[in-house]
């Protein structure tokens, strides 16, 4: 993503004055009346235009190089510096429930997730994002990509009970920290996405938590549902062993505040971090000017001109 | 009256009534005048008047009388264009001055009228006919006053006005550098013309210059650049050309000519082709 531009632009104003002062103010060169001119030399006036030509290109061209054209590189760093986030999306049976979206009842929890997520992909322009569905088990639906078309497609591929019934939240982090203890990213962020209560996994809650506290994964819980539907305190401790934080939500614009609330959390940084590399480039221009200026001198002096 | 004007004055007298060049420097003797009668030679005469076939014939000396109209009416028009600015030596308009003086003095010496008329856009001043001296100082002084800068050469008009002005048959001197159309046709059917064409050798052979500013001195125009032998040789070509024509020209209408050279003695060049 490189840009080309003029980082001082008014400086072409100079052209414009070069030329009205060759216009009506020309330096006074030698000039010596000479009979017939006008009768038997003025056809032949463009002969001589080389000299002309080439003290144009050079004052254009120092002008150029002084506008200093540069290619702007501002994403060079920003992929390097980006964060990994994975999205673990549960769809378990439970999230078949509707009636989450007031304005829009006859939707399941599911896809209401499915929709906020889309959302959220959307925001995070320079993240990679992969997704994990769990229920019985976790998949790793999408591994961390940037391309957002892909992931569209994968969101959107997700089907309820495409995992199995029950919900296995255990399962699906120890697969989530995998994925992310083989990236580089610096901060590596995890959403867990849940409705239900770990009914399924075979590994244990304190090695689990062990895990967690250990990585340096920033882990955001966030809990949908009423309090009944899901266990808080539990993904709290989560959220708290991962640095991050625990949500709940009880209706769809909940949960799209606290995607944004995350989004924000972590844009913030992002921006800091972004590196604008200029690629100057006056030397083109400038070297081409002064060769043409060079050519300009000798051929005046060598045409008896002091 | 300037150095300038008083140097061409005294030079131009000396040669016209110098005593050198002894009494036979009229430069009008014989010009356009019909034959009259054949004489006996008396003592006084010109011997160079002795016509040779008849004295052979005749076995005595017989002089060629030629029906001498006095008062002849001498017009010395000069071209006064910017060009004439030009010169190496000396300014051809003060070249040009320089004959206007030579021809004004012989005519005065010759008891013939004499007037100037100075051209060069348009007409600019037409002097009384006059046997005067002070008539061809003033004349001079006229002339060589003359700003002749962003002036162009109007040659169309110039032989239309003095077909027009001057009434007389005349002897006409048509002075100028004659580059451009010229057409005399109607003049010299009207008057016995002499075209006295004043050039400069630069003029006529310039070299390269270098890289710098020709300015037109008749129309202001300029050009800038290189100055180089190819510029010139285009130059040259198109100059040749002029001269080409002008010359067919005037042997068409027989009309008399004579270049100059603003680095030539005007007088005895003169001199010698009005023999």
């Amino acid at each position: 993503m490189s840009q080309f531009s003029f980082q001082y632009p008014w400086v072409f104003i100079f052209i414009l004055i070069f030329w009205v002062c060759s216009r009506y103010c020309p330096a006074r060169t030698q000039a010596i009346y000479f009979p017939h001119v006008k009768q038997f030399l003025s056809l032949h006036a463009n002969k001589s235009r080389l000299i002309e030509i080439l003290k144009w290109i050079g004052i254009i061209g120092l002008l150029i190089s002084l506008a200093s054209p540069v290619f702007i590189n501002e994403y060079q760093n920003v992929k390097k510096q980006g964060r990994d986030i994975m999205l673990i999306i549960d769809s378990s049976d439970s999230m078949r429930q509707r009636g989450f979206d007031p304005n829009n009842p006859l939707k399941s929890k599911f896809d209401i997730v499915k929709e906020v997520v889309n959302d959220f992909i959307n925001k995070r322009k320079n993240d990679r994002i992969g997704v994990i569905n769990f229920a019985d088990i976790a998949f790793v639906a999408s591994p961390l990509t940037f391309e957002k078309g892909f992931l569209h497609q994968i969101v959107s591929m997700q089907e309820l009970g495409i995992a199995g019934k029950r919900t296995a939240i255990n399962d699906a982090l120890l697969q989530t920290y995998n994925i992310l203890s083989k990236s580089d990213a610096k901060t590596k962020i995890a959403i867990l996405l849940t409705d239900g209560i770990d009914n399924a996994s075979k590994i244990p809650f304190d090695s689990i938590l062990k895990l967690i506290a250990k990585s340096d994964v920033k882990l955001y819980t966030i809990g949908i549902g009423t309090y009944r539907d899901f266990d808080a305190s539990y993904l709290k401790a989560l959220a708290k062993a991962g640095h991050g934080k625990f949500f709940s939500a009880s209706d769809r614009d909940t949960l799209q505040k606290i995607y944004s609330a995350i989004d924000h959390l972590e844009t913030s940084k992002i921006k800091s971090q972004k590196i604008i590399k200029y690629n100057y480039l006056y030397i083109y221009p400038l070297f081409i000017a002064i060769l043409a200026l060079l050519f300009f001198i000798y051929l005046r002096t060598a045409k008896g001109v002091e | 009256m300037n150095a300038t004007a008083k140097r061409i004055v005294l030079k131009t007298r000396k040669q016209v009534f110098g005593e050198m060049l002894g009494n036979n420097s009229s430069l009008f003797q014989g010009e356009g005048f019909e034959f009259s009668e054949l004489r006996e030679y008396v003592y006084g005469d010109d011997v160079r008047k002795i016509d040779w076939k008849t004295t052979a014939k005749l076995h005595k000396p017989y002089v060629k009388i030629y029906h001498e109209e006095r008062e002849l009416n001498v017009v010395v028009s000069t071209m006064f264009s910017g060009s004439t600015a030009f010169g190496t030596k000396r300014p051809k308009r003060v070249y040009m001055v320089e004959l206007l003086s030579i021809l004004g003095f012989a005519s005065i010496k010759n008891s013939d009228l004499f007037s100037s008329i100075i051209y060069a856009d348009r007409l600019y001043s037409v002097s009384r006919p006059s046997k005067k001296l002070f008539s061809v100082s003033k004349e001079v002084e006229n002339a060589l006053s003359f700003e002749v800068l962003n002036k162009e050469a109007d040659y169309k008009g110039w032989s239309e006005t003095l077909y027009q002005r001057v009434k007389k048959r005349s002897l006409m001197f048509l002075i100028g550098d004659f580059v451009g159309d010229v057409d005399l046709r109607l003049l010299s059917r009207k008057h016995d013309l002499f075209v006295i064409i004043v050039r400069d050798h630069f003029e006529e052979h310039p070299e390269s210059l270098g890289y710098l500013r020709l300015v037109d001195p008749e129309s202001g125009t300029s050009m800038e650049g290189d100055i180089n032998s190819s510029v010139m040789a285009e130059y040259r070509k198109e100059m040749i050309a002029n001269d080409r024509r002008l010359y067919k020209h005037l042997r068409k209408n027989g009309i008399r000519y004579i270049k100059l050279y603003t680095d030539e003695d005007p007088f005895i060049k003169l001199t010698k082709s009005m023999r």
